[in-house]
């Protein structure tokens, strides 16, 4: 029997409320943490703050007491969450180093959803983002190399993602139309489908949030401008997983929703993590959110008519894990790195005709102008007299891609003279 | 029970539209949709995105009345809502059926379908509003609710009356008979809400004067 949120007991909402000294925890060190640990504190503090946000927006559109109050209190429990997770994070990780883990959060955590994912269009989109955020880590790589000096990469994402070119930033800045995609119908959604975009939205969005605060907190321009240029992609990914939720879903519904992800999540990482000390708050956090999906379903009883379990799977969907995914990266690569958008439609920027708003769009961010994400690597070259890359799978499968590298020179030769 | 909530669980089915993506497995083709008003000489199309929507209507509607039936605290009030919740289960019952006997999945929901979903859905959210009201309003405002459900209901049953009397002769036209004469026996009901909603106007404003 797999595990129904709905059938197990947690802990009663009035018992959640936890005091300074235990929500300030400890943090990991960030030399001996799995690199999944900390991602999967990423995801879970993206989660939370989705939830959070969400709460804030339906708590602005009623004037109800027993509805506000209700969600208030479901809020500052959820806040509180947010406070005990984002804690774990050190002060002596810094902002770049922890934008690696965002990175390798947002390539990780989108391939496997990717992989999962049941609905192909939805499966398509992942693809396409995934290949943005994957060269958005390579950028970021170089830029810290610069700036903080080497060997931060790979304390940071270990060896279990690899660092080169995805599809290039550069050619990612999309007319805003084109980041618009189609949505899932919620009379016939997999519910795994409905749990991987509200993921994917969180995670996104926290990336975007973060990026556009702390971008100016960096002095070189260089730093500054690259920021600036990845948190307007961000913009986009927001833009487009957004577009997967199916606005028909009511205020109630997305509260329960929310917490039943929430505890998806928490489930998940639970049974995965390898930090006992973390795997503990996963617990006790899965405890409280089991009691917040029985508060939002009565809600949504009371208010739409409608049973929780007619609208939640009878058991929550295989996990999400974090594992290696570089051959999965590799193969997506190799089809996908020239795809770009028309509308809601994916497709080879070869096949776009010559008027197309996106090369208009191309050329009022880019044009003229130094672009930072291209700048970085040229700099990291001039200063070190080659871009930075962290590759255990052999050379970049986009021969044009590949570096000046011994190892990449030689590769190619070895597939010319095949 | 009817199913008032449509998943893919309880055998939803759809059709793409400019915006909605349906995984290939429950989608409907268009040469079934086409196929089902053939007979009657209908566009098959349209035939099954309208009982579809009024099929969605009820369903929404019978979820509204089920909360009203919880929220409101007057004893003849509840029943009223109660009988209606029963109602709309059997009005979802009879269209599922009519589906079914129009070769189509019981639980499609076509574009038109959505649309009524977010109608009706919409009119149920006014008790979001309850902070700004006081308690007897609120009663009212249930009432209120069901009366615009009711409005659609009634405008759906001649819909159906219309389009089964337009039929040509077929098996289709004779299913449609059939689904059109039962929606019609909840006609007096639906009407019995609105005349309430009136009289408690009329009593209100003949009451005492402020």
């Amino acid at each position: 029997m797999g595990f129904n949120p709905l059938a197990e007991k947690g802990i009663p909402l009035e018992l959640q409320i936890r005091n300074w000294s235990e929500l300030n925890v400890a943090p990991f060190d960030k030399r001996e943490v799995h690199p999944y640990t900390r991602a999967r504190v990423i995801v879970m503090n993206g989660i939370e703050i989705e939830s959070i946000l969400s709460s804030h927006q339906f708590a602005r559109h009623t004037d109800s007491w027993p509805v506000k109050t209700t969600l208030a209190l479901l809020r500052r429990v959820d806040q509180q969450q947010q406070k005990a997770v984002n804690w774990l994070l050190p002060g002596d990780q810094t902002v770049l180093e922890t934008t690696l883990g965002y990175e390798q959060v947002a390539i990780d955590l989108t391939a496997g959803l990717a992989r999962t994912e049941p609905d192909p269009y939805l499966r398509q989109t992942l693809d396409f983002g995934l290949l943005e955020d994957f060269d958005h880590l390579y950028r970021y790589a170089n830029l810290i190399d610069l700036i903080e000096g080497p060997k931060r990469v790979h304390e940071i994402v270990g060896n279990l993602t690899e660092v080169m070119p995805g599809r290039p930033t550069i050619v990612e800045h999309r007319h805003p139309f084109d980041d618009v995609r189609r949505h899932y119908d919620r009379h016939t959604v997999d519910p795994l489908s409905r749990l991987h975009a509200m993921t994917i939205v969180a995670a996104e969005q926290q990336t975007m949030n973060f990026y556009m605060n702390v971008g100016p907190t960096y002095v070189p321009p260089l730093a500054r401008g690259l920021y600036l240029e990845i948190a307007e992609i961000e913009e986009q990914h927001v833009t487009q997983y957004e577009s997967l939720l199916d606005p028909l879903e009511s205020w109630f519904q997305r509260e329960l929703f929310h917490h039943y992800n929430e505890c998806y999540l928490y489930w998940s990482f639970m049974t995965e993590e390898v930090d006992p000390r973390i795997r503990k708050i996963w617990e006790l956090h899965l405890a409280m959110e089991i009691e917040h999906v029985r508060v939002a379903g009565e809600l949504l009883l009371r208010h739409e008519g409608v049973e929780p379990q007619a609208i939640l799977p009878p058991e929550l969907p295989q996990p999400t894990r974090f594992h290696e995914n570089k051959k999965y990266i590799r193969e997506v690569l190799k089809h996908q790195i020239d795809l770009t958008s028309v509308g809601p439609d994916f497709v080879p920027m070869g096949a776009l005709p010559a008027d197309a708003r996106f090369f208009a769009y191309q050329e009022a961010v880019n044009g003229g102008v130094k672009v930072p994400s291209e700048y970085v690597i040229a700099r990291h070259v001039e200063v070190f007299g080659d871009d930075f890359r962290l590759t255990t799978e052999g050379p970049h499968p986009i021969e044009v891609l590949r570096s000046g590298s011994l190892e990449d020179l030689d590769a190619a030769q070895h597939e010319r003279d095949e | 029970m009817s199913i008032l909530f449509v998943t893919k669980a309880s055998g939803g089915h759809g059709r793409p539209a400019s915006m909605t993506v349906i995984p290939p497995s429950q989608e409907v083709s268009p040469a079934a949709l086409a196929a089902c008003g053939a007979a009657a000489g209908l566009n098959g199309v349209a035939l099954a995105d309208v009982v579809s929507a009024i099929a969605m209507h009820a369903r929404v509607s019978a979820r509204l009345a089920r909360a009203a039936a919880e929220q409101t605290s007057q004893p003849a009030r509840r029943q009223l809502h109660e009988h209606l919740a029963q109602m709309y289960e059997d009005r979802v019952t009879t269209l599922e059926g009519l589906l079914h006997k129009l070769g189509l999945p019981r639980r499609y929901v076509s574009p038109a379908a959505r649309m009524a979903a977010f109608v009706a859905e919409s009119v149920g959210q006014a008790p979001l509003l309850s902070g700004s009201i006081d308690a007897g309003l609120l009663e009212f405002v249930l009432l209120d609710v069901a009366s615009t459900l009711a409005e659609r209901s009634l405008a759906d049953t001649r819909a159906l009356a219309a389009i089964a009397g337009s039929a040509q002769p077929s098996s289709v036209a004779v299913q449609l008979a059939k689904a059109s004469h039962a929606l019609k026996t909840d006609v007096a009901l639906l009407e019995k809400v609105q005349a309430r909603r009136s009289q408690e106007l009329l009593a209100v404003v003949q009451g005492p004067k402020g």
